[in-house]
This record gives C-alpha cells, structure tokens and sequence, in this order.
C-alpha cells in the first residue's frame, strides 16, 4: 500500500507538485494520466526515493521513505522514464548486476525475467544495439528482476511502436493481477485499457481521482453518439439531425468522398440512436457506422485540464 | 544526520557489487588504454633519460615527477564517473536501487583507484631494468610504490568529487585538474609567501606529503593526511549526489 500525504515539491520558486494526496492499495493498476510537465515524473520520483519531498510524507507499506529509504527501495521496481540504462553492457550482464544489487541469489529468476520480458533472443546484445522497444524491456526486466510488491513505471510505452504497445500493455495487465503498479503517462486509451484507477493530475495537483469507469460516466451528462452515412450532402444530415429532440450540438461533422460523418453531442438521459436510425431510414440515407463516442475520458481530461472552462 | 545513518547501515555487499560493474565498465572502455599508453609514454622518457643519460640507479625522477602526471591524468579516468550517469539519466536507476549514495560512491572510488594501480604496474619493468643495471635501494623503491597508492586515493577521491558536480565530463576534468593542481603545487608559493605560512602551505601540499612517503619515511602524519582528503572528497561527492537531484 502507498500512502501520499501532502506531498509537495518546489524546485526553486517553481512548485512542480502542490499538495497532492492518495492512496494506492494492493494489487490495484493506478494510472497517473496528465499533459507534459504536469507534475508525474516528480511525484514517482519521490516515491522511489530520488527526489526529495520538499514537504508531505510517503508511506510505502507502512515505512517513511525519508526514514528508511533502503526498505522502501526494496519493494519498489522502478523504471524511470526512457528507460536510462549502461549503453556498453550486454544485457545477460546488465540482468546480471542488477539481481545481484537486489541480493537475488536465484540464477533462474533472470532467465525467467528475460523471458517474460521477452529478451531471450538479445540477451548477448549489447545494450546500445538494442531497438527503442528492447531498450524499454531490458528497463523493465530490471525493474522486475527482484519480484517486488510495486512497479513504478514512467511511460512505459513511450517511443514504442504499436505492436509493441499492446505487448507491454498486456505484460502491465499481467502483472498487474498480484501486484502494485502505478503507471504515468499522457496517453488517454493507455490508462482506459490498463488501468483500474485514473489519478488525472495537472499543474501539480491532483484535478480527478476515480476508478476509470467512474470517471468517464461522470462527465456522461452529454453523451456523444457518432455517425456515418451515405445519401445526403453534410448541410442536410445536419439539419435534419438537429431537429432530433435532445440533440444538443453536432461538431467534428465532415464528408469524405460522399461519406459523411458527425459527432451529436446529446443529452445523457436518453439513447437517442434509435432516433437517428428511424430518420435515416426515413430519408433513405445509408447507415456505415453509428455508435456512442468512445473519448469520453478524453472529454474529462479536457475539461480538467484546460480550467474547465467549457463547463 | 542523513549521512550518520548511511555510514552506520553501511553495506558492503552492495559496494562490490558496484565496484565490480564500474571496474568491468573501465575495462572495455578504450580511454582507459589511451590514457595508460599516454603514462607510459611520458614516465618512459623520463625514466630512461635519466638511467642513460645520468646514469643512476633509482627513480628519484619518476617518483618525484609523478605527481605532475597524476594531476592530469588520474582526473581524465575518474571525469565520466558520476557526470556521465547523470548526462544518461542512469544516476537515477543507480540511486532508486537499494544502495546509499556511500556505496555509490566507494564502489566508483575503489575502481577508479584500482585502475589507476593498473596503470602503475608496468613501471614495474622500470624496477627490473635497475635491478639488472645496478644495485637500488628496493626500499626506497617500495616507499614510492606506498606513497602512490595514498597520492592516487586523494587525486581519485577529488576526481569523482569534481565529476558528482556536473554532467559535463570536460567540466569533471577542468575542475579535478584545478582541484589535483591546487594540491600539487601549492607548495611552489612558499618563496612568495611570508615565513609564518610555511608550515600551512607544505601541510596542505600533497607534493610535500608524497615526497616525504616516497623518501622512505612512513611517517603517520603523511598517511593521515591522504585519508583525509580522501574521506573529505568521499563525503563531498555524497553531499552532491544527494543535494543535486
């Protein structure tokens, strides 16, 4: 369990985290979701132990990381962001010297990390030949070495190709099923298809606090139905859609080669899909796609983010 | 405080660990052999200059020159030390793993010094020429060797210092070059100054301090103070890895 209290951190006259409370249980995957700058990488930074608080405690199973910071250490796998490793190594020795600072006597257990970790295949690479995507697993076959109670992961899928996206997500999931993990990123499906929890922080403090379905469902006052369809110029769909009661606005409406397509933006109470169908077929238009909008915790983040100033 | 409780949870264990990695890391990397072909190159001249040309049987030059290379050379191998894993970013791994900052920076001393005796050992071959040449006094042969290793600790020791300040390794360099310079040739001002500072200036000179060891003269005073530059760099070093993040 982390318990963050008051956590706060200046650097000079610039306050980088103000303030900030939460706490994590066992076996939850937290996901620190904010832009650029917003104050993740300090906060994980205190955690593990490299930043200083300038005020506020951490408590990680119970022990003040400001008292103990060697116990903390050792429950804690961290991998900061981008990975930073020794270029010159090979990755059999980087795994090597890592199990051995973490007093790991097993010499299984490394061949079992490189295999979750998929590594098998560069374990006699040197780590500087080593792709972005490889780079980031040695990172994590580092953080993972010692089998800790948490993971702390920087963006751990940052500057990685699709494939290998989904491959760490999955690994993430996996391991999030016995562990502690807490992950940033500024990536919104990352934390909607990782994380149970969201942690949305901005400025330095903590703007939302949920599990992910309870965020994206509160900002569900609007509802976004989107639409594409064939048979009418974009001015028509429009109109017509518009008169639908309950339809609130339409926005990000285009037509591509006689496909239009809108976004309604509608009230919550009501699924106004049938609706839309039931004047489709009315007016003889073809229905492509019809569904709810699927960004809705990307909605929140907006909103959050940006002062609020929509609301 | 903070460092009362590292020193008394010093971890051994963990040190050489450390020391392993960084002394294996000097092995693969070719500045260490440039920087040994440059040693060796220098003292070569100067030694054999003095065995052909003047025709002694010691290495009273070497040993008294030795100082001046130290001061050049050993800030070279110990510039990437800490400034290099901050430009990479890998201080933070290194520092989020269960080691104080004590271990950090013993095991980094330990290998930069073990490097720097590394590079003294084919002098030895100078050793064997005045055995073969002429009768030496060994004794005063194996004072000098003691006396580097205590000149080696300090000059390392300010190297790593200078190398926790920046992440820049030019900048490592120029600052322990200025830090082993102050102390090789602080005593070169003491015509300049009055008479009352003498003691101050060659107290303070690791010149004075070596020649006196390397005259044989194992003297405790000489020792102590080496162990305490030493120990004085160690615990800067560890200041500014834990104040400068």
């Amino acid at each position: 369990m982390i318990e963050v209290k008051n956590l706060s951190r200046y650097y000079g006259d610039f306050c980088a985290v103000n303030n900030v409370s939460f706490t994590i249980n066992r076996g939850e995957i937290t996901g620190l979701l904010g832009p650029n700058g917003a104050g993740k990488t300090s906060i994980m930074r205190m955690i593990t132990g490299y930043l200083k608080a300038t005020q506020g405690d951490i408590l990680v199973d119970d022990i003040d990381v400001s008292k103990d910071p060697i116990a903390v250490k050792k429950l804690i796998g961290y991998l900061p962001e981008s990975a930073p490793l020794y270029g010159d190594m090979i990755v059999y020795d980087y795994l090597v010297y890592a199990a051995e600072i973490h007093d790991v006597k097993d010499p299984e257990r490394i061949v079992e990390t490189a295999g979750l970790c998929g590594l098998i295949p560069v374990m006699h690479k040197t780590i500087d030949e080593l792709s972005k995507g490889f780079r980031q697993r040695v990172g994590l076959a580092h953080a993972m070495i010692h089998n800790p109670e948490i993971l702390i992961l920087d963006e751990p899928t940052n500057g990685l190709d699709p494939n290998q996206i989904t491959e760490i997500r999955n690994l993430i999931k996996e391991i999030g099923k016995e562990k502690t993990v807490i992950l940033s990123t500024h990536i919104l499906p990352e934390v909607e298809a990782t994380c149970d929890r969201v942690i949305i922080i901005n400025a330095g403090e903590i703007v939302a606090d949920d599990t992910t379905e309870n965020i994206q469902s509160a900002t569900e006052n609007t509802l976004s139905v989107k639409v594409s369809l064939t048979g009418a110029a974009l001015e028509e769909v429009c109109d017509t859609l518009k008169e639908i009661n309950g339809v609130l606005s339409i926005r990000d409406s285009f037509d591509k080669d006689g496909l239009v397509s809108v976004v309604l933006e509608t009230v919550s109470s009501r699924d106004l899909r049938p609706e839309v169908f039931k004047k489709a077929v009315e007016k003889g238009w073809i229905i492509y796609d019809l569904g709810r909008d699927q960004d809705s915790l990307e909605k929140v983040f907006r909103n959050l983010t940006l002062g609020g100033s929509n609301e | 405080m903070n460092n009362t409780v590292n020193l008394l949870k010093y971890n051994f264990r963990q040190t050489y660990v450390l020391y392993k990695k960084e002394l294996k890391s000097y092995v693969g990397s070719p500045i260490l052999y440039i920087i040994m072909t440059v040693f060796l190159l220098l003292t070569g001249v100067l030694f054999f200059k003095d065995f052909y040309a003047i025709g002694r049987a010691d290495m009273r030059s070497f040993f008294n020159m030795l100082p001046f290379f130290f001061m050049l050379l050993i800030p070279a191998i110990t510039m990437r030390q800490i400034a290099e894993e901050r430009s990479k970013g890998t201080l933070e791994m290194v520092v989020t793993m269960p080691v104080t900052t004590s271990n950090i920076v013993t095991g980094k001393f330990f290998a930069s010094l073990i490097v720097v005796l590394l590079m003294m050992l084919p002098t030895l071959l100078y050793v064997v020429s005045l055995g073969l040449a002429g009768a030496p006094d060994y004794g005063m042969i194996v004072a000098g060797y003691i006396g580097t290793v205590f000149l080696a600790a300090a000059y390392v020791a300010a190297g790593i210092f200078a190398s926790s300040l920046t992440h820049n390794q030019i900048i490592a360099w120029l600052i322990a070059t200025a830090i082993c310079v102050f102390f090789t040739m602080i005593d070169f001002f003491i015509q300049y100054i009055p008479g009352k500072f003498f003691a101050i200036l060659n107290y303070l000179s690791a010149s004075f301090h070596f020649q006196s060891l390397a005259k044989g003269v194992l003297e405790f005073r000489d020792i102590i103070y080496f162990v305490t530059v030493s120990l004085f760099f160690m615990i800067l070093s560890v200041r500014s890895i834990e104040e400068r993040r």
